[in-house]
């Protein structure tokens, strides 16, 4: 196990994801001018759903450090131990999420840690079919699209998003997070489902470390 | 160098056009130039379509860096230069980007027979921006792993490009680039601050970029010296700007006519050149039998659009004619009621339409102006706008003796 | 002991198939699998190890066969797969990988650290053993591969192009390796170099566009090549005319 987390470096995705924890909850109101789709106007997409994109990037960076041929015949499972630190990442998540709600009151700091488990999930299946750094950039498309096809402003100044724009909805709600237990389950069973021959082959992920 | 269809088939730019250009596609709708018939304006739209661009160009190299990385893993120290290299297999990357310059450039084309052609200084910021962006995602590319380099490139170049025009201080947005967006209407030029500001900032990033690739580890750090020192140069530039990065349009560029009031017409209203000086007739006659006289130490009679109609034209006398009053201390609410009231008069005495008019002035001032128009003889009129015109030259404080005082109030006093 | 692939139906790809109902077995001590670039060597090779899963077909190590988590592990348990490519994994020493693939093959982590010493030994690596494996050279890098696959005591060792990138002096200490290992275990080994196949292989595999050419024994393989061959020259034009023969 030490070597395994030596080589995978999960340490720093914890640290990444309590901090960007953190630097959501307190930078609640920063937002990036994302173009909506015909429209001609902005969405202000809050850095609290750009940010936990970091978190699922390096996720699938650790998931690439490795011995790729040697862990494709491991008797022990090198998905199983990756699908356990993911939630060891999660969970850090959830304890500063908690910590940094009693210091500033905000629900931006469930939204991260629900979307961060979402593009987590993204990310591995995207990376199921066509590999970690195809799969990090559809993960970074998640909020820009999200907020270019799925968010509207009303007239009197409210923001209504689509029911699949999981990423922008608020963090007490439910459906968003429906849809991310869903990916979650869907991503959880992929990793630990042995890969079909044709998907990715090992001596394709091995030049993607480093 | 390598053969073509080799850097082609390893590189992402070719499957990254058509990405780009359905992008570029959608979003052009969304933010049409200033002025449709005017080059330059025309030009400077592109600058919003460069916020997909460039993150494109950028993450197409960074893929180009961590392929050439691995090549020399592969194939032990190259003899060629690192630039050299870089060009070699990036030069897909630029076609990419000159692609979609050239796609955006088409897509605000305006009409045939407008004068003039495609702005190059313009033009040739978004190819630095472009250049900029590729040399950093390569560099980036082959500095760190390929699965943190795509995304990290692409979000920080989008970045860039879209966060400064929400973010104060404004000249951030000028220092990028992306304050070219309202440039420009007829009678305005793109400020040379606003273009010199990015040529610097990106520039910059070009020699760094290179002075990374060129020093040893050890002295790759002096690499960001140029960029700092000539972002600090580009800051000073664009400090005083405002968020228009434009300046007037040297009337050596318009055509005059002798005309009480003097009239001038910009090269891309010359089909219309004729109509224009009717048009301009019957809005003087009209506050010439309203007893207004035409003041002659006024600029000349321009226009700020080429789609030019009688209301337009109306419109432009009217607001030619509103006093601008330079207020150091400040001013009240009243000066701004009074300036819509004032404007509204104007509007309706030269003769601009209802719907003209109830587009630029707001509903209750709009009321008070028809009261004014409708309802006074026209000497009263006169006498009324003469009234308002010292409201506003006291900047909106009840006498000239109030606003000397309230100026005294709001002047700190200076510890002696 | 025997390695068997039985009806074996691969390809990377929806249409193009690399093996369409190949089967082969390995039941000698030391196999050498040839065949030109592109015949399917290191597939076949994956494919035996369980890196590569097969569209059709089964895999089986005496009788084992690698069916649910349970056949999987035992099967893995007893094969060394040492890969065409190494991969130097940041962060981590030399001794410390070769560690690290004896703990994914299921030993304990101290006993995994004590075998990485005596693998190490064997590839003649342990003076650089506390070295980052990503400052080794390339040939140091397929040593520390072989340590990798010697790490946990395996039944049967496969080895795709193991003396790629070796000098003369290498591979002759991987030479006297091999010769080593077939006394507690099985090799197979796929290869371009021909020097000392004789005495080194009991068995010979000829692969080529995914077809097996010939499968036997060392004699039979030899007795392909041309009556009036030099004895020096028989295994390359035994090679020569099976897979020129049949093109």
């Amino acid at each position: 196990m030490r070597w395994y987390l030596a080589a995978r470096r999960w340490w720093l995705t914890v640290v990444v994801a309590v901090l960007v924890v953190v630097t959501a909850g307190v930078l609640a109101s920063a937002t990036v001018g994302v173009p909506r789709a015909l429209s001609g106007v902005d969405f202000p997409l809050p850095l609290s759903v750009l940010a936990p994109c970091l978190v699922a990037w390096l996720a699938q960076w650790n998931m690439t450090r490795g011995e790729p041929d040697q862990e494709a015949i491991a008797v022990r499972t090198p998905p199983a131990y990756d699908l356990a630190l993911l939630g060891v990442v999660v969970f850090s998540q959830i304890v500063a999420a908690v910590i940094t709600m009693a210091w500033v009151p905000s629900a931006e700091s469930l939204m991260v840690v629900r979307n961060t488990m979402g593009y987590i999930a993204v990310g591995v299946l995207v990376a199921r079919v066509v590999g970690p750094v195809l799969a990090n950039l559809a993960v970074m498309l998640v909020p820009l699209g999200c907020a270019a096809f799925g968010a509207t402003v009303t007239a009197a100044g409210d923001r209504e998003y689509a029911w699949w724009a999981w990423p922008l909805h608020d963090g007490s709600g439910w459906t968003a997070w429906v849809f991310v237990a869903g990916l979650g389950v869907v991503a959880s069973a992929s990793m630990l489902t042995r890969r079909r021959p044709g998907q990715l082959r090992a001596s394709r992920i091995r030049l993607l470390i480093e | 160098m390598p053969p073509v269809g080799v850097v082609l088939r390893g590189s992402w730019a070719p499957w990254a056009l058509p990405v780009v250009a359905i992008f570029i596609a959608v979003y052009a709708a969304d933010s049409p130039p200033v002025d449709d018939r005017y080059w330059v304006s025309a030009t400077a739209a592109g600058v919003l379509l460069m916020i997909f661009v460039a993150p494109a160009c950028a993450v197409c190299a960074a893929w180009d860096g961590f392929r050439s990385r691995r090549l020399e893993r592969a194939v032990g120290i190259p003899v060629r230069s690192p630039i050299r290299l870089m060009l070699n297999v990036c030069w897909p990357v630029g076609l990419l980007g000159l692609a979609a310059l050239g796609l955006s450039l088409w897509l605000y084309l305006p009409p045939g027979g407008t004068p003039g052609g495609p702005e190059p200084r313009i033009v040739g910021v978004f190819i630095l921006l472009l250049a900029a962006h590729t040399a950093v995602g390569y560099v980036v590319g082959r500095l760190l792993p390929v699965v943190m380099a795509v995304p990290l490139v692409a979000i920080g170049s989008y970045l860039l490009g879209a966060m400064p025009p929400a973010m104060e201080p404004v000249w951030l947005r000028h220092i990028v680039g992306t304050g070219l967006d309202t440039c420009c209407w007829l009678d305005e030029v793109p400020d040379p601050a606003a273009l010199w500001a990015p040529v610097l900032f990106y520039g910059a990033a070009l020699v760094a970029v290179v002075g990374f690739a060129l020093l040893r580890p050890a002295w790759r750090i002096v690499a960001v010296l140029p960029l700092a020192v000539s972002g600090v140069v580009a800051v000073r530039l664009v400090a005083p700007m405002d968020w228009t990065p434009t300046q007037p349009r040297p009337m050596a560029d318009a055509s005059c006519y002798d005309a009480e009031p003097e009239l001038c017409i910009w090269p891309e209203q010359h089909r219309v050149a004729d109509d224009v000086r009717v048009w301009a007739a019957e809005p003087l006659e009209r506050l010439d039998a309203a007893g207004l006289e035409y003041p002659p130490e006024l600029d000349p009679l321009s226009f700020d659009v080429t789609g030019l109609d009688p209301d337009r034209v109306r419109a432009t006398v009217a607001a030619h004619l509103m006093p601008s009053v330079v207020c150091e201390n400040g001013v009240t609410d009243v000066f701004f009621d009074t300036e819509d009231r004032v404007a509204g008069w104007l509007h309706l005495t030269v003769g601009v339409s209802d719907a003209g008019v109830e587009s630029v002035i707001p509903v209750d001032a709009l009321r008070q102006s028809r009261a004014v128009h409708e309802h006074m003889a026209p000497p009263e009129q006169l006498n009324w706008y003469r009234s308002e015109l010292d409201v506003l030259s006291a900047c909106g404080f009840a006498d000239p003796a109030q606003a000397a005082d309230q100026a005294a109030v709001n002047t700190p006093e200076r510890d002696e | 002991m025997s390695l068997t692939l039985d009806s074996i139906v691969f390809g990377y790809r929806r249409k193009s198939l690399v093996f369409d109902g190949l089967s082969l077995g390995f039941d000698a001590k030391a196999t050498v699998v040839l065949g030109p670039n592109g015949a399917g060597k290191s597939t076949l090779l994956g494919v035996a190890v369980t890196a590569l899963r097969p569209r059709a077909g089964t895999v089986g190590l005496d009788g084992l066969d690698p069916q649910g988590r349970s056949g999987v592990r035992q099967f893995r348990r007893r094969i060394a797969w040492i890969p065409q490519h190494v991969t130097a994994v940041p962060g981590l020493r030399v001794r410390e990988q070769v560690a690290y693939c004896g703990w994914l093959k299921g030993m304990t982590r101290s006993a995994a650290w004590d075998a990485s010493e005596s693998a190490l030994d064997r590839v003649r690596l342990t003076d650089l053993a506390s070295r980052p494996s990503g400052q080794l050279s390339g040939g140091q890098l397929r040593r520390m591969a072989i340590a990798q696959g010697l790490v946990h005591d395996a039944d049967y060792i496969v080895m795709d192009e193991p003396t790629a990138g070796l000098d003369p002096g290498q591979r002759h200490v991987f030479r006297e390796l091999v010769a080593d290992l077939r006394e507690t275990a099985a090799v197979v080994v796929s290869t371009h170099q021909t020097e000392d196949l004789t005495s080194m292989y009991d068995d010979v595999v000829v692969l080529a566009d995914g077809r097996v050419r010939q499968h036997g024994d060392m004699a039979s393989f030899l007795a392909v090549a041309p009556g009036d061959t030099r004895p020096e020259q028989r295994v390359e034009a035994a090679y020569a005319r099976l897979v020129v023969r049949e093109d």
